[in-house]
């Protein structure tokens, strides 16, 4: 027995690299032989990729790119869906409530693309920037055609509440807020447009660009309610 | 078992991201949009049937039919905001791919009301006050929120406004659900209710509610409004404790019931 004893050597143990550990992170992940990083899949689901979406026709309306002619046809597109809008708000009271206010709707957007934006150009030319009449009016077309999409999308929840609601008060606020939320949409994207063909400036001209887009949204948005609040009746224009 | 094996209601339970994907690319739809609407109808009518259970009789039948039609309505009208809101902040998706995206996410959060049903109707059995009976089927509705609100996001990936595009979503959908649901209304009903009706004149909603709160904070209140508060003057103290001052209102002839004002 003394001598098994003295025979007895411990067993060897084991090399870290034949028993992985799960939660190892003293590994050194250069370390020749370590193991891989863990993937980025979760329990249960595949490794992340960015899904392939198929193009739809919203994205052929957003492109600013194209002649003259088909930037006509994308604002007046844009025109036709921010009237459905106006069709919603005037179903509280029918008949030709529905024709008012489907003009007066995108007759603000209309205002601030014609009115507006040739005098941002005009002081973008003098700041010596880098856009062309024709990719400003494609900012434009962009930003029309953004509020209508928006703006026809929430017709069917404008026209839930309009009709649903047993106070004026509440109508027009609801369609204020739809008003507010498609129009803001808009300028968000025009002034993005924009701000992508001013990226090509150096960074002066590109501040004073930045100040003169923060006037035209304070503008625009002043413009688009007085045009709004004179010609919609709902929300307190002539009836 | 991978997610590509799972069938579609598998799949809305336990891979948010798969369905968002398959949303996302146009895989598997139709399967997709049959699991999510069966997913749908089952799980709102059993988890209104269960709110109307807290009355009973034909209340438990009434809440089962009116709560899936309230959130199909809701997502039906939410829909077109959606896909505008996503194009104009960058994500400019197919019609059928937004249609897909929330109508799984309406069956994953009804498939999670399913789930909370049997608590609820054992909470409701057990004695649950009214107050807390409409806060415990809120909190159900809350959580099933959040469940559809996995697979939106999953859908808006990690581009750019996916925050601003999600709360703009929620936003929508709280206003759309909000309204479909006060047309609908009663849902949660007192037992000692004699008669229930199917539903309620529509007396407003939430935008006028919302309008009438504005107006009394700022001390401004309708001909309705003054006569519930000169009423209150008569109620027991446990209704309305507070005494009103009525000097400044024109009289009716009604005279306080002081007995009532013990303090």
């Amino acid at each position: 027995m003394e001598a098994a004893i003295e025979d007895w050597k411990p067993a060897p143990v084991p090399h870290s690299q034949a028993t992985p550990r799960a939660n190892d992170n003293r590994e050194d992940p250069g370390a020749p032989g370590a193991r891989p990083p863990a993937p980025v899949a979760e329990r249960n689901e595949p490794a992340y990729e960015e899904p392939r979406v198929r193009p739809s026709w919203a994205l052929a309306l957003l492109d600013t790119e194209g002649d003259w002619r088909s930037l006509c046809r994308r604002g007046a597109t844009g025109i036709g869906l921010a009237s459905i809008y106006g069709v919603a708000l005037g179903a509280r009271e029918g008949g030709t409530a529905m024709l008012v206010h489907a003009v007066g709707v995108p007759a603000a957007l209309l205002a601030v693309a014609a009115v507006g934006l040739p005098a941002l150009y005009i002081l973008l030319a003098l700041f010596d920037t880098p856009l062309s009449p024709r990719r400003a009016a494609g900012a434009a077309v962009v930003g029309v055609a953004s509020s209508g999409l928006v703006l026809a999308g929430l017709a069917p929840l404008a026209a839930l509440y309009v009709v649903t609601s047993s106070t004026s008060a509440a109508a027009a606020m609801a369609a204020t807020f739809g008003l507010t939320l498609g129009g803001l949409l808009g300028l968000r994207h025009l002034v993005a447009t924009l701000a992508e063909e001013l990226a090509k400036a150096d960074s002066a001209t590109r501040a004073l660009a930045v100040v003169a887009q923060i006037g035209f949204g304070l503008f625009a948005i002043v413009l688009g309610w007085r045009v709004w609040s004179a010609l919609l009746p709902l929300v307190g224009g002539a009836s | 078992m991978s997610p590509r094996e799972r069938s579609p209601l598998g799949l809305l339970l336990s891979s948010p991201r798969e369905v968002a994907r398959r949303c996302l690319e146009e895989e598997g739809l139709k399967p997709l949009a049959v699991a999510s609407l069966g997913a749908l109808a089952l799980g709102a009518a059993v988890f209104g049937g269960v709110v109307g259970s807290f009355r009973g009789g034909e209340q438990v039948l009434y809440g089962a039919i009116k709560v899936p039609i309230a959130l199909l309505a809701a997502i039906v009208i939410c829909v077109p905001a959606l896909h505008g809101i996503a194009a104009s902040l960058g994500r400019a998706w197919p019609l059928r791919t937004v249609i897909a995206l929330t109508l799984a996410a309406a069956g994953r959060a009804a498939l999670v009301l399913l789930a909370f049903s049997p608590v609820l109707w054992l909470a409701y059995d057990l004695g649950l006050g009214y107050h807390a009976a409409a806060l415990a089927a809120t909190g159900a509705y809350g959580l099933a929120g959040l469940a559809a609100l996995g697979v939106l996001l999953r859908g808006l990936g990690r581009g750019k406004h996916a925050v601003t595009t999600a709360l703009a979503f929620v936003a929508v959908f709280l206003a759309a659900g909000g309204q479909t649901g006060w047309i609908l209304r009663p849902y949660l009903v007192r037992p000692q209710t004699r008669d229930v009706p199917f539903v309620r004149s529509i007396e407003g909603g939430f935008a006028d509610a919302v309008v009438r709160s504005t107006r009394s904070a700022a001390g401004v209140y309708d001909e309705v409004e003054r006569e519930v508060v000169r009423s209150a003057e008569t109620a027991p103290e446990w209704v309305d404790p507070e005494p009103y001052d009525v000097s400044h209102e024109p009289s009716y002839g009604y005279e306080r019931e002081d007995r009532w004002r013990a303090r």
